[in-house]
């Protein structure tokens, strides 16, 4: 390192201190995850809807009884506070967000063993309460379709003088499940539920790139136009050192922001209380990749800036590297990179930030030298990225902003 | 200067020409610097004069010309070995916010001292006496110092050293009557000591009473070098800024 430790120490002295930049690298991940967790969860929990079940067949009221029923147990596993209300009669206008009504005529197919009953289920458009409340209501029309099936098929029986059991007649298949990794080994479910948890994980490294590239740009950028960099470029530090010092300076952020990122995850997984959780070695792969994330967009970043006229013109480019991440992080949420055609999978591996999220994948598929390439791919960028900030970085760039 | 006239120059640069984005900056300057001598570099705003510095520095690459600092192409490989003999305070060069004053010295020391501690200790102590600053704002983060003592401050750290040759753009630019009487007492002194010192000022009268020679440029280009002396009696001045206004404006212009 020589003199580049020399600028090392004196990044960490000033970064010790600028609060802003701490608060975003240890902040942004360490409450962007649960803050997620909360505002998806305990926000749409706190969403309130009516569902109505209306009836104009007089002889249907008990039914909309026990579909109401239904619905408010449906309730709890949608997830919003559901107001359940029954009436006589067509539906009122705007009643409701959703709606089950039985037509006239309905009981009287309903209970017949050869005619079907009409059910009109509706909803509102363009409320997520709503969309929970219809489920609520399918739910419960389901159950009671279930229910008059069965009758059904025993009641033919009766006729017919056979014993049946309805449940082979409902249900003729039988499935049976079992999960298994890409070598072909049985998966047990919570190996299952770990790569489930891996896409999230995936989603979270979002949180590590944005202060790597608030940091580099501003130790580079800010740097000159805080007009500190000048007098240094004439000292016998070389444009090396100095990029070495601060590419190492922005390692130490990786760590923190690694650190922060990894126990924002698992506060997530606490506040979310769902069924998945990550292991104790996907958490230390995570912990990894995010650090070497942080120092590879640092390496990535800093020939952008320091060829950038201005500050904002090098937070442009900046930012245009995190959108790339940001959409590839996003993206891994819902899609499995590896099953794409040949090129758009191409097209992905070409982007150094896919294989932080194809290294997290790989290991959580049991895949732990495919982790370990993805790993290797991101150490060689950075190192490139490095090796060309040295390179490409020229002092008079540096020193001459146009004025 | 007389004593230090036999030595050679410290910096030596001739018709250097620099463009910057398709627009001629340097047409042909040249200058001299000598050790123990104060050189002054004068000329109007945009006439080039920190664009001067910087080529001579080996900031920015000039497109032809010569320049020599201590005997070495300053974009050469060889810059980097004469780069410890070499003091620079920029004009707008500020220190770092976050640091304490004794901090900034301190990493620059650093630096100079290739990373020995204690003998950064020794060059910060001397930056800190040089600039005159009391203990207790040395101990202050400089982000909240007064222009003029964070210009001390820059410029305490570009001599602590002992540079060889001491290149000060507007060395005095915000400094009160004390701190400006005491910076021109510092470069002085430098000179005495053997070093040369090259500076630019707008404050010719500033630059009178603390030249040996004076280099006088506009549009880019060298128009004069010669002794304060010299330049008054060519020019027939009472003092350099009356010189100077004669030079730009009496027909030694570039065009």
């Amino acid at each position: 390192m020589g003199l580049a430790r020399i600028v090392f120490w004196k990044e960490v002295l000033e970064l010790s201190r600028d609060r802003r930049t701490l608060a975003v690298v240890v902040l942004m991940p360490l409450l962007g995850m649960p803050g997620l967790a909360l505002l998806t969860g305990a926000l749409y929990s706190q969403q309130r809807a009516v569902l109505g079940v209306y009836y104009e067949d007089p002889g249907a009221s008990g039914v909309a009884a026990a579909l109401a029923g239904w619905a408010r147990q449906a309730a709890a596993g949608v997830g919003v506070g559901l107001e359940v209300v029954v009436g006589e009669g067509r539906p009122p206008p705007g009643c409701c967000d959703a709606i089950i009504y039985l037509p006239r005529g309905f009981y009287s197919n309903l209970t017949s063993i050869d005619r079907r009953a009409t059910v009109v289920v509706a909803k509102l458009i363009a409320s997520q309460a709503a969309d929970a409340a219809y489920q609520a209501a399918m739910q419960a029309v389901d159950r009671l379709a279930g229910q008059v099936s069965r009758w059904r098929v025993e009641e033919l029986a009766r006729r017919a003088g056979v014993e049946v059991d309805p449940g082979v007649i409902l249900g003729p298949l039988s499935v049976r499940n079992y999960l298994y990794k890409p070598s072909g080994a049985p998966a047990t479910p919570g190996e299952a539920r770990e790569a489930e948890t891996a896409r999230f994980l995936e989603f979270a490294l979002i949180f590590v790139v944005n202060p790597a590239v608030v940091y580099i740009t501003d130790a580079v950028i800010g740097e000159r136009e805080r007009r500190t960099l000048e007098a240094l470029l004439t000292t016998p530090l070389g444009v090396r050192d100095v990029v070495l010092g601060k590419l190492a300076a922005s390692s130490l952020l990786g760590f923190l922001a690694s650190l922060a990122d990894t126990a924002g995850v698992l506060a997530f997984f606490r506040l979310a209380g769902g069924a998945l959780e990550p292991a104790p070695g996907l958490l230390a792969l995570h912990a990894a990749v995010s650090g070497l994330l942080v120092l590879m967009t640092a390496s990535l970043v800093a020939p952008v800036a320091s060829r950038s006229e201005t500050i904002r013109s090098a937070q442009a480019g900046g930012m245009a590297m995190l959108g790339v991440a940001t959409a590839i992080y996003f993206a891994a949420l819902f899609t499995d990179i590896t099953s794409l055609p040949p090129a758009p999978r191409a097209a992905l591996l070409a982007v150094p930030f896919t294989h932080a999220a194809l290294a997290i994948q790989s290991y959580a598929s049991g895949r732990l030298a495919g982790a370990l390439l993805h790993l290797g791919v991101m150490a060689a960028v950075t190192l490139a990225g490095a090796a060309a900030s040295v390179r490409l970085v020229s002092r008079e760039r540096l020193v001459m902003v146009r004025e | 200067m007389d004593k230090n006239s036999d030595g050679a120059p410290l910096l030596d640069a001739r018709g250097v020409v620099k463009t910057i984005r398709g627009r001629p900056v340097l047409s042909g300057v040249s200058l001299e610097v000598r050790p123990g001598e104060v050189h002054v570099l004068a000329g109007p705003n945009g006439a080039g004069k920190t664009t001067t510095m910087r080529v001579i520095l080996g900031l920015a690459r000039r497109d032809s010309g010569v320049v020599r600092l201590l005997g070495v192409d300053p974009e050469g490989p060889e810059a980097r070995r004469v780069a410890g003999l070499v003091g620079y305070l920029p004009e707008d060069a500020r220190p770092y916010g976050r640091l304490t004053g004794w901090e900034n010295l301190y990493f620059y020391a650093l630096v100079y001292a290739g990373g020995d501690r204690d003998r950064a200790r020794r060059l910060a102590m001397e930056g800190a006496r040089i600039s005159g600053l009391p203990e207790e704002a040395l101990a202050r983060r400089a982000s909240t110092y007064s222009k003029g003592m964070a210009r001390r401050l820059l410029l305490a750290r570009a001599v602590m050293h002992r540079p060889r040759l001491a290149v000060l753009d507007e060395p005095t630019s915000g400094l009160d009557v004390f701190s400006a009487l005491r910076v021109r007492g510092l470069i002085r002194r430098l000179a005495g000591e053997g070093a040369g010192v090259l500076l630019s000022t707008h404050n010719l009268l500033e630059a009178q009473e603390v030249a040996d020679r004076v280099t006088f440029i506009s549009g880019g280009r060298t128009l004069c070098t010669c002794t304060v002396g010299e330049a008054l009696d060519r020019f027939n001045a009472g003092n350099l800024e009356e010189a100077f206004v004669a030079a730009v404006g009496g027909g030694h212009g570039p065009g």
